[in-house]
């Protein structure tokens, strides 16, 4: 007699809300990291939350979900325009106790999160998720949607425009 | 220390930085705040799409009016009718205001058909200062902008070859030659932060005025100098600073306020003896520009409520603000002594930015 053989099961798709709970405060940290905005940071995540709740039908069968929101702050972050936008919002809020501001998580090593900022976009990607989210170079290029050697190739130069930056500032 | 080995000491500190912030502040994360921010947004966006129709703009006024009452005795209304209010309204998901004029009665309101991060009027009242926000992108920095009292006409000012930097908010000198606005660099190029002035015509002869602070400057009335809001860090509460007044030209900046008592927006009265500027918790205090006589204006809002973006009459005699609440704001006014709290009759949404002129005829 066969065993019985049971089909493959499939796992439903995750509800919005257990993905916005469990990435929430790791996609805020990466937005206050690429922003240098203690202010804007959530404003930025809730965007790309706000992106990701939109099309969840469709995001939500990603292997990696977060890879997507990930990217999404990514970009949003970087531009000073979109950060300047976010945090007058975010101000406003704060002015009238309404919001309480993100804490300060880069207060053991300022200048090396700032001088991150001061890389070209793509490179403060790729520098930030991989010391930021101990990403490795695979993980990386998942998130960025690039490939492996652009990964490498930017990498490479940011720590050396890294290296540059900060041996110039400890200059007397 | 290698690059390498820094970036992972200061990685690892900072997720533990994040875990310890998820631990003391978890409930930050729950649905029920998405939900609130989601519903914001797309309230806002009907609102912007002019979906609320003029039966809930009575409506609206009615409920505003009814729920601040007559503040001083009078019955809540306009009684200031001179001149013309631009004002902004929020539209969350373009990140910029659609403006609009109206008078402050309510009456001949219109839809200026722009979207902008900004807009002031010109000091002869006869053009609008503004930011060319639909031609911003990648390669194409933000640029200031003039436009006709109506809203068209739009013509950039972008002789300013210079890619990393956007030119922003800012104000026209009275004698209607410069500009002096906030510059911040374009990514990754905060070291050209600063106070810029331009020429009013081209939007050439870029000069840096101050560099650091990013904050739309105000000229005062007779020209000779500029005010500006700076903050820094360690200032309580988080996000506050103070009040600077320095020459026009950029030299002697002045602190006119302690830090912690300033918050953004803030305007000179037409006699240029005070400046209004809005306080953290949505204050409206006064100033000479020497720093003396501070003071607040006795506001009495409603729990929940503040005011910003204060902007004085072309008579000196009435102060228009954004009145915030935590579902809106409308564009409200107040005489200096705090007495006379009116609503702007408009529809409903998320008001701001009130500056209010004396246009000259077309």
């Amino acid at each position: 007699m066969l065993d019985r053989v049971d089909p493959p099961v499939e796992s439903p798709p995750e509800r919005f809300e257990d993905f916005y709970m469990r990435e929430y405060f790791a996609v805020v940290g990466l937005a206050y990291a690429l922003s240098g905005s203690r202010w804007a940071a959530e404003d930025l995540a809730q965007e790309a939350f706000i992106a990701a709740h939109r099309d969840w039908d469709r995001i939500s069968m990603y292997d990696r979900p977060g890879a997507w929101v990930r990217r999404v702050v990514a970009n949003l972050s970087v531009s000073a325009f979109r950060r300047r936008v976010a945090e007058a919002k975010a101000l406003a809020r704060i002015a009238f106790g309404q919001a309480a501001e993100v804490p300060d998580l880069a207060s053991d090593d300022p200048e090396f999160w700032a001088a991150i900022r001061a890389l070209p976009r793509r490179q403060a990607h790729v520098v930030a998720l991989h010391y930021l989210e101990d990403r490795s170079i695979a993980e990386v290029a998942e998130i960025l949607d690039v490939t492996h050697g652009t990964v490498e190739r930017h990498l490479h130069d940011g720590r050396v425009a890294l290296a540059r930056r900060l041996a110039r500032e400890e200059e007397p | 220390m290698s690059i390498d080995r820094r970036g992972h000491r200061a990685g690892a500190h900072y997720r533990r930085a994040v875990d310890q912030w998820k631990t003391s502040g978890s409930d930050r994360a729950s649905s029920e705040g998405f939900e609130r921010f989601r519903v914001r947004r797309l309230r806002n966006r009907r609102i912007a799409a002019g979906v609320v129709a003029a039966s809930v703009t009575v409506v609206s006024v009615v409920l505003v009016t009814r729920a601040f009452g007559p503040v001083d005795g009078r019955p809540a209304g306009p009684a200031a009718t001179r001149g013309v209010i631009l004002y902004g309204e929020r539209d969350p998901v373009a990140s910029v205001a659609r403006w609009h004029t109206v008078r402050p009665d309510g009456s001949a309101r219109r839809d200026l058909d722009l979207m902008a991060t900004c807009a002031v009027w010109w000091p002869d009242g006869r053009a609008i200062l503004t930011t060319d926000d639909a031609a911003t992108g990648p390669g194409r920095p933000l640029r200031p902008a003039v436009v006709s009292p109506d809203g068209s006409e739009l013509r950039r000012l972008d002789a300013v070859d210079k890619p990393d930097l956007n030119l922003g908010c800012g104000d026209v000198s009275p004698d209607g030659t410069t500009i002096a606005l906030e510059g911040f660099g374009q990514d990754g190029h905060p070291e050209l932060d600063g106070i810029y002035s331009i020429d009013a015509s081209d939007g050439g002869a870029l000069e840096l005025l101050l560099a650091g602070p990013v904050a739309p400057p105000k000229y005062s009335p007779d020209g000779t100098r500029l005010s500006f809001f700076d903050d820094k860090a360690g200032v309580s509460p988080t996000g506050s600073g103070a009040l600077f007044v320095m020459r026009a030209e950029g030299s002697d900046p002045v602190r006119v306020t302690p830090w912690g008592f300033a918050f953004g927006d803030h305007a000179w009265s037409p006699d240029g003896r005070w400046i209004v500027f809005q306080r953290p918790y949505g204050q409206l205090y006064l100033v000479h520009p020497d720093g003396s006589s501070l003071h607040r204006i006795p506001l009495e809002l409603p729990p929940g409520s503040g005011a910003l973006n204060p902007s004085w009459s072309p008579d000196g005699a009435w102060i228009a603000f954004s009145l915030q609440r935590d579902d809106g704001a409308t564009i409200a006014l107040v005489r200096p002594d705090g007495t006379g709290l009116r609503i702007v009759p408009t529809p409903e949404g998320e008001l701001q930015s009130p500056d209010w002129a004396t246009p000259s005829a077309p």
